[in-house]
């Protein structure tokens, strides 16, 4: 088991409908499982937003019905270990924003809605204990992927990070 | 003694130094927090349906309310209360996770997907 954190320094949110192509480096993040087989639990969300006037943030995070491929992190994201002695994972679950496949998010499989106000607002989710969470399974949809971006009429300047755990 | 309480988890909007949002675009964000909820500081409950994962806000002293399936011991949404009644099929996401990944080590694609739990 690894717990990891993925996060992003700042980043201007790009709203998205449903089942439409997540573009590169404009939502924070996704989790996508390194293997077929690879469970990973989400165990937290934070973001705080970073805007300088009023500005809606919806962020969701739901499962994707299209699911990305050939992933990278886009500028300010980084995906650290949370404990310095972790070992490296044969099989890492990937996460990033930006794609050669882009992630769609599904229209009925949505998680939970983070939404608040990127002026100044803060929002932080904390998951059940395991295993009543959120969690991803395998690399294929509709459970393999998870994707952390701003529905239709969002905006805003945001910075986040997700803690999750794979195993 | 343990609590189907200890199975939810914690959401906090902070709005203390924010504008926040008014009653009206709370409603429009998410309109299953109270339409105060955009002001000041809010926390809340979160407890995940057992069967498709998804967040359900609750007040903590009505966690009761809600849906409650007594083959998983755990709440799930109402829509998955709905048809699992309908349907008269019991699938919690583990066993839904398990036959996937069964087919997936066949080589088969996931011809289940979560779209079925919600009809």
């Amino acid at each position: 088991m690894a717990n990891r954190i993925v996060s992003v320094t700042t980043l201007t949110l790009t709203a998205f409908a449903d089942t439409t192509n997540l573009t590169d480096a404009t939502y924070p993040f996704l989790l996508q499982g390194g293997s077929s087989t690879q469970r990973s639990d989400i165990l937290e969300i934070y973001w705080g937003g970073q805007s300088t006037s009023s500005a809606t943030a919806f962020l969701i995070l739901s499962r994707d019905s299209t699911v990305a491929a050939t992933n990278s992190y886009g500028t300010g994201q980084m995906d650290a270990s949370m404990d310095p002695s972790t070992a490296a994972l044969a099989a890492p679950a990937l996460t990033g924003n930006s794609n050669t496949t882009k992630p769609q998010r599904s229209s009925t499989l949505h998680l939970l809605n983070l939404s608040g106000n990127a002026y100044g607002g803060v929002v932080r989710w904390v998951a059940p204990p395991a295993p009543f969470g959120p969690t991803v399974y395998g690399n294929t949809q509709p459970l393999g992927e998870v994707s952390f971006s701003c529905f239709t009429g969002g905006s805003g300047i945001v910075g986040a990070h997700m803690v999750y755990s794979t195993y | 003694m343990t609590s189907k309480r200890d199975h939810a988890g914690w959401l906090m909007l902070d709005h203390r130094d924010s504008p926040g949002f008014s009653e009206a675009e709370m409603r429009k964000a998410n309109p299953r927090l109270k339409p105060t909820a955009g002001k000041g500081l809010y926390e809340t409950n979160v407890v995940h349906c057992r069967h498709c994962q998804k967040g359900l806000i609750v007040h903590p002293l009505l966690m009761a309310d809600l849906p409650y399936c007594h083959l998983c011991d755990a709440y799930i949404c109402e829509s998955c209360k709905v048809t699992m009644a309908a349907s008269g099929q019991h699938m919690p996401f583990d066993k839904l996770a398990d036959l996937i990944q069964e087919r997936t080590l066949k080589g088969l694609p996931p011809t289940i997907t979560l779209e079925r739990p919600h009809g």
